[in-house]
């Protein structure tokens, strides 16, 4: 438990700055819906002379926006899907490999406690960090969502697209997580998560934009969280299912990397 | 008992050399120093006992337990001193100390407030704010804390003030009283020859000779001092040393061998004035070196 507890509170700082910013984004957003759920008809048209690929980028095809869980969807898409993707990865990636980077790894890997400590206290910290972020913005979203609605909504699913997120998240953190437990520097580490992250992403965007490149979305966790797919059909649970074994898979390797690394300070 | 051994210890960095088949050992209260010029290998062992990195071939053992197997176990009783000191930058001293305290059952207050009152250590400033030699010092706190059997040195007066090191030296002494085995590491002999009771020289990687100080006194290693005028003659009496210096018409060159044989062939020489004096540690360890390459 100590190096997990002193892994969080190195990070909480972090952590509670970045919720901040994401509760800000949110508050501008759901700001403007009032304004946006009057005009629907007008926005509707202008839906139509929208060029259609980036209509179906950001899944606005036939959505509702007199429901304010669309217009989630729709916003989500950049301000929670990535920016919290790109706050999950650096959680991810910084957990192991900051220790190694600053050399505390020397005196962390000295001390009487196994490599398979560390590397389960460390990953329980990021799943930590990353679910306090999320618990933060989400309830920041529920709240700010029944001050700016026009009708009511269905909280269920907006429970149900908020934990896509999370484990979309969650899974983006894994990755970075053994990225930065396989590599030996953080210089390499850190673009290297970040620049899987945003490959992800755009093959999600490049998976929606024609017929012969659907078949990539099977290859992307941002297809399986993406925003206005849940919205208008859920969380699919083979998806469920896949994300779990993914999840499994990454710390499992992580963790057999790690208990081997060589640490070079 | 062996506290440390090695068997043929060998560790490669890729394609690099870290070290080759070394072997050594250190019985339990002694002071050991690990000698040799930088990038020899002295690192790269320490980490080695440590479980920091993984042998490539041969094995390392820590009261009789593997250093891989049970790295943990062994760490209970090791207290590490890095040769650079790289804590959290951000925590205050305090909360470090007692995070390093939360890696062991039990650990006497007492002493430790102890350690840092005698170190001086400033206990409420943030870790980035501090200056070498009290990083240094806090360094000596988080492994001396829990009293350790075996203390692991790398390098431990390097950077560090005349004053901080006496302080550290004084507080071997009293560990060793206290009968812990003190294992460490330096390129510095003056400091090998006050402290250590054994020796492993180590270069390029391997050990070259592990043996006691004492010994190494012992060894018929002579440095001579001759005054002549005909300084091609002493050469030629002497032809079978390697290296002679002159300085100020003085010939000085590394003896070993028969006294009485020297003698006699030096009597062959017009001799001005004569000087025979064992050598220091380090004229041996030059010599040594100088050998071996």
């Amino acid at each position: 438990m100590n190096v997990y507890k002193w892994d969080l509170k190195r990070y909480i700082k972090g952590v509670l700055a970045w919720s901040t910013v994401l509760i800000l984004l949110q508050f501008m957003y759901a700001s403007f819906y009032p304004s946006f759920a009057e005009d629907t008809e007008l926005i509707t048209k202008w839906m139509k002379i929208m060029p259609r690929a980036f209509v179906k980028l950001f899944g606005l095809e036939d959505l509702d926006f007199s429901n304010i869980l669309n217009y989630l969807a729709m916003v989500s898409s950049i301000y929670v899907t990535l920016v919290g993707s790109v706050f999950a990865s650096l959680v991810g990636v910084r957990s192991i490999s900051r220790e190694e980077d600053e050399k505390t790894a020397e005196f962390l890997l000295s001390k009487p406690v196994s490599r398979e400590k560390i590397v389960i206290s460390k990953f329980l910290s990021s799943l930590t960090q990353v679910l306090i972020f999320d618990g933060i913005v989400s309830l920041a979203s529920l709240g700010f969502l029944n001050i700016y609605k026009q009708g009511d909504f269905d909280v269920t699913k907006f429970w149900l697209f908020w934990f896509s997120q999370i484990v979309l998240h969650l899974t983006i953190m894994n990755i970075s997580f053994l990225i930065g437990a396989v590599l030996k520097k953080i210089e390499g580490a850190l673009p290297l998560s970040l620049g899987t992250m945003f490959v992800l992403y755009v093959v999600n965007m490049i998976s929606k934009l024609t017929e012969e490149a659907e078949f990539l979305k099977y290859f992307t966790p941002f297809s399986y969280s993406d925003p206005a797919v849940v919205m208008k059909s859920g969380l699919s649970a083979s998806y469920l299912y896949f994300y779990v074994f993914v999840n499994i898979v990454l710390f499992t390797v992580s963790a057999l990397r790690y208990s081997k690394k060589d640490i070079l300070v | 008992m062996d506290v440390i051994k090695t068997e043929n210890l060998t560790k490669y960095y890729g394609k690099n050399r870290g070290i080759e088949e070394v072997s050594f050992s250190v019985q339990e209260g002694e002071i050991f120093g690990f000698i040799g010029p930088n990038g020899a290998g002295k690192t790269t062992t320490i980490r080695l006992l440590l479980g920091l990195i993984f042998p490539t071939s041969g094995k390392a053992m820590v009261f009789g337990k593997d250093s891989v197997k049970d790295g943990r176990e062994i760490r209970v009783e090791i207290g590490y001193i890095p040769g650079e000191v790289n804590f959290y930058p951000d925590a205050t001293v305090e909360d470090f100390l007692r995070y390093s305290a939360s890696f062991y059952e039990k650990i006497d207050t007492e002493y430790l407030k102890r350690l840092c009152r005698d170190l001086s250590v400033e206990t409420k400033r943030k870790f980035r704010e501090l200056s070498m030699g009290n990083k240094k010092k806090v360094a000596v706190v988080q492994a001396l804390m829990h009293k350790p059997k075996l203390l692991i040195l790398d390098e431990p007066t390097n950077g560090l003030d005349p004053l901080v090191q006496k302080l550290l030296f004084e507080l071997l002494k009293e560990e060793r009283n206290r009968g812990a085995t003190i294992f460490f590491s330096s390129h510095i002999l003056s400091e090998v020859e006050r402290l250590c009771d054994k020796v492993a020289m180590i270069k390029n990687g391997r050990i070259l000779k592990v043996e006691k100080i004492e010994d190494l006194r012992k060894e018929r290693y002579k440095v001579v001092r001759v005054k002549v005028q005909n300084s091609e003659a002493l050469k030629e009496a002497i032809s079978d040393v390697k290296k002679v210096e002159e300085e100020n018409g003085i010939m000085k060159f590394m003896y070993s061998g028969s006294v009485n044989e020297l003698l006699k062939r030096l009597s062959k020489v017009e001799i001005e004035d004569l000087w025979m004096e064992d050598p220091s540690l380090e004229e041996i360890f030059m010599s040594y070196y100088e050998e071996e390459s």
